[in-house]
């Protein structure tokens, strides 16, 4: 049994990341601790593990990645302490110093961690927090045939919803979200088909000086799928296809593939329930944040025994 | 073991993929121990890394003064020596004249800028960019039914390339080839002026990384190579002269190259690529090697093979790497 403790700055993830580490048990025990100020949790102290997920610069708790790097260390001596990031490439700027401080990184970016330059830097990507949904029980009736999440390359931009429009089938409800951060997943249940266009910012404040581009998908593109929701991606980042086949999260590069897609999946409710369970299958078997706890876990101490 | 501390000379710097490739060399090169020194943590490097080789890569935003007072400062190591390795030439070829005799050695990525140093009096060594296999390398792609595209680019589409673009996508939608065009705008080159080509933005318009290239180049039949002559921090047009890492890198991407210049010739830096480069110049020309190779992938197949074993034999950053550090130390 591994003996890992978990600090956090008020991070959203950590309720959820709590449920999931309890799936790895017994042989990752798990704790948890709200800011490097409180008192540790029993048994803490002797963690084999300490994992700061590290909070985004300036969050409440004024972080201070190497005084958090001190303090952790003064607390559990002897420990390996690693730097849990979950938001590169956007705060790459913040967390370029992280691999002289910590014995380990783990970045949620492939393309960030070749920036990093430092053999203590891994990948982890972002992955769901599993809820029991399963395809097979009745969902909600849809609001909408089709959720268009993202009108285009920019701001002002709206070539894609004009595609989209002229793709879209005779007699289907449309409804448009002007980026596709700003879908949230209820709303996304709430619809047959969701079209995604990816828009994490490249470069812009928090990433100015190396400028590193995001190439993993992001935490949505798990959770969505794991949701069962079914997805139509815009390969922006092809390192989607990674991670999810075209026969479980469909993928378009070029207007003139949008009516075929759009047609298939819009009438064929086999087809979207087929790929939709498909996806849904792989999140449970291979993107749950149980699996990613489970590969730090194993990359730091080397132990076999934490299942792969 | 030679101690080398590599510096990037920029910041920002959006090319700093380049720097980071260098280091990847380094890694896998047991004699030489490496650090990264950023304009503002060169000093505190210089004191605690002790290196026998102080590598400045880029060489924009130097002067020739402040690397003289950086050598000779107390918290320099005697005895190292200082190389400059310019990858912007010939685009900043004036700036890096100038910073250029503070230096032990100079290195440029440009075979035909040497000249121009040489006539200030400063020896130029010509050190091209090169791969690297942790961003770029996939095999090569056989199987036709896991080819997303047949003809893809990624670049900017400076505007002396706008018409040739504007010409070469209606070719390509009249022989219904499939397409990916990334053609990021600046500010020499509006969103407006792209409008011209056809392709809606949100094909089109956004920036991806170099390891996101690669994916794409290797799901592509082919992938269109242009070299520069324009440059946004110069109006003046002066065309690259040697092959860029973009050669190197789309190679190590496992694709085959059809490449457009009237001044660039592969072969006749390396004769041994002789037929494994496809040149093209001419519209018609590019839309039907394509189409022979939806009809026959072979020829394709076996120029991509070609080019990536060129590549990971001999063009990688560490085989630069050795080649400098031979040259600067013996």
């Amino acid at each position: 049994m591994t003996r890992v403790h978990l600090i956090h700055l008020a991070s959203t993830l950590a309720s959820g990341l709590a449920s999931e580490a309890a799936a790895c048990a017994p042989e990752i025990a798990a704790s948890f601790q709200e800011g490097p100020e409180a008192s540790p949790s029993p048994g803490a102290q002797a963690a084999d593990l300490v994992v700061l997920l590290v909070p985004p610069y300036g969050s409440p708790g004024t972080y201070d990645p190497y005084a958090l790097a001190y303090q952790i260390r003064e607390r559990f001596p002897g420990a390996p302490v690693a730097a849990w990031v979950t938001d590169d490439p956007e705060r790459f700027d913040d967390h370029y110093p992280l691999p002289a401080l910590f014995d380990h990184v783990f970045t949620n970016d492939a393309n960030a961690r070749r920036y990093y330059h430092a053999e203590n830097v891994h990948e982890l990507p972002p992955a769901a927090i599993a809820t029991g949904n399963t395809t097979a029980a009745a969902p909600p009736p849809p609001e909408w045939d089709l959720l268009l999440c993202g009108r285009g390359a920019a701001p002002g931009d709206d070539s894609l919803e004009r595609a989209v429009r002229a793709a879209l089938p005779p007699g289907n409800r449309l409804h448009v979200v002007e980026r596709d951060a700003d879908a949230p997943h209820h709303l996304c249940r709430r619809a047959k088909v969701v079209v995604r266009y990816p828009s994490r910012p490249v470069g812009g404040p928090g990433n100015e000086l190396l400028g590193p581009a995001p190439s993993t998908p992001d935490a949505r593109t798990f959770q969505m799928a794991e949701e069962g929701v079914f997805q139509i991606v815009f390969l922006r980042q092809p390192e989607l296809l990674d991670f999810f086949a075209e026969d479980e999260i469909p993928t378009f590069s070029r207007a003139a593939e949008l009516p075929g897609l759009l047609s298939r999946y819009l009438t064929s409710d086999e087809d979207r329930a087929a790929a939709t369970a498909r996806a849904q299958a792989r999140v449970r078997r291979e993107h749950l944040w149980r699996h990613r706890l489970q590969t730090l876990v194993r990359t730091v101490t080397g132990n076999p025994e934490v299942p792969a | 073991m030679t101690r080398l501390l590599l510096y990037n000379t920029r910041l920002p710097n959006t090319n700093f993929h380049l720097m980071a490739s260098l280091w990847n060399g380094c890694r896998q090169m047991p004699e030489v121990a490496a650090e990264v020194a950023q304009p503002h943590t060169l000093p505190l490097l210089l004191r605690a890394h002790r290196p026998d080789v102080v590598l400045a890569f880029g060489g924009e935003a130097l002067t020739a003064e402040g690397v003289r007072s950086l050598r000779h400062a107390s918290f320099a190591p005697a005895g190292a020596r200082w190389v400059l390795w310019t990858t912007e030439d010939p685009f900043e070829l004036e700036v890096n004249l100038e910073v250029a005799p503070a230096f032990d050695a100079v290195f440029t990525s440009d075979f035909g800028s040497m000249r121009a140093y040489e006539e200030r009096g400063v020896r130029a060594h010509w050190l091209p960019l090169a791969g690297d296999e942790a961003f770029s390398f996939h095999p090569v792609v056989e199987e036709p039914e896991r080819l997303l595209y047949d003809l893809i680019f990624v670049g900017t589409a400076w505007p002396n390339r706008v018409a040739f673009f504007q010409e070469l996508l209606a070719a390509c939608r009249d022989a219904n080839l499939r397409t990916r065009f990334i053609l990021p705008t600046n500010e020499h080159l509006s969103s407006d002026t792209l409008e011209a080509l056809g392709l809606p933005a949100f094909e089109r318009a956004y920036r991806i990384s170099l390891s996101d290239l690669a994916r794409l180049q290797n799901r592509s039949l082919f992938a269109l190579v242009l070299f520069r002559d324009f440059s946004r921090f110069s109006d003046r047009p002066r065309p690259q002269t040697s092959p860029t890492n973009r050669f190197y890198e789309t190679a190590l991407a496992g694709t085959a190259q059809i490449l457009v210049s009237h001044e660039m010739d592969i072969a006749r830096f390396y004769p041994e690529l002789q037929g494994a480069v496809f040149a093209e110049t001419q519209v018609e020309a590019i839309v039907e090697r394509v189409l022979a190779a939806r009809r026959d992938p072979s020829e394709r197949s076996a120029a991509a093979r070609r080019a990536q074993e060129f590549v990971r034999a001999g063009h990688l950053y560490r085989h630069r790497l050795a080649e400098l550090l031979a040259t600067v130390v013996g």
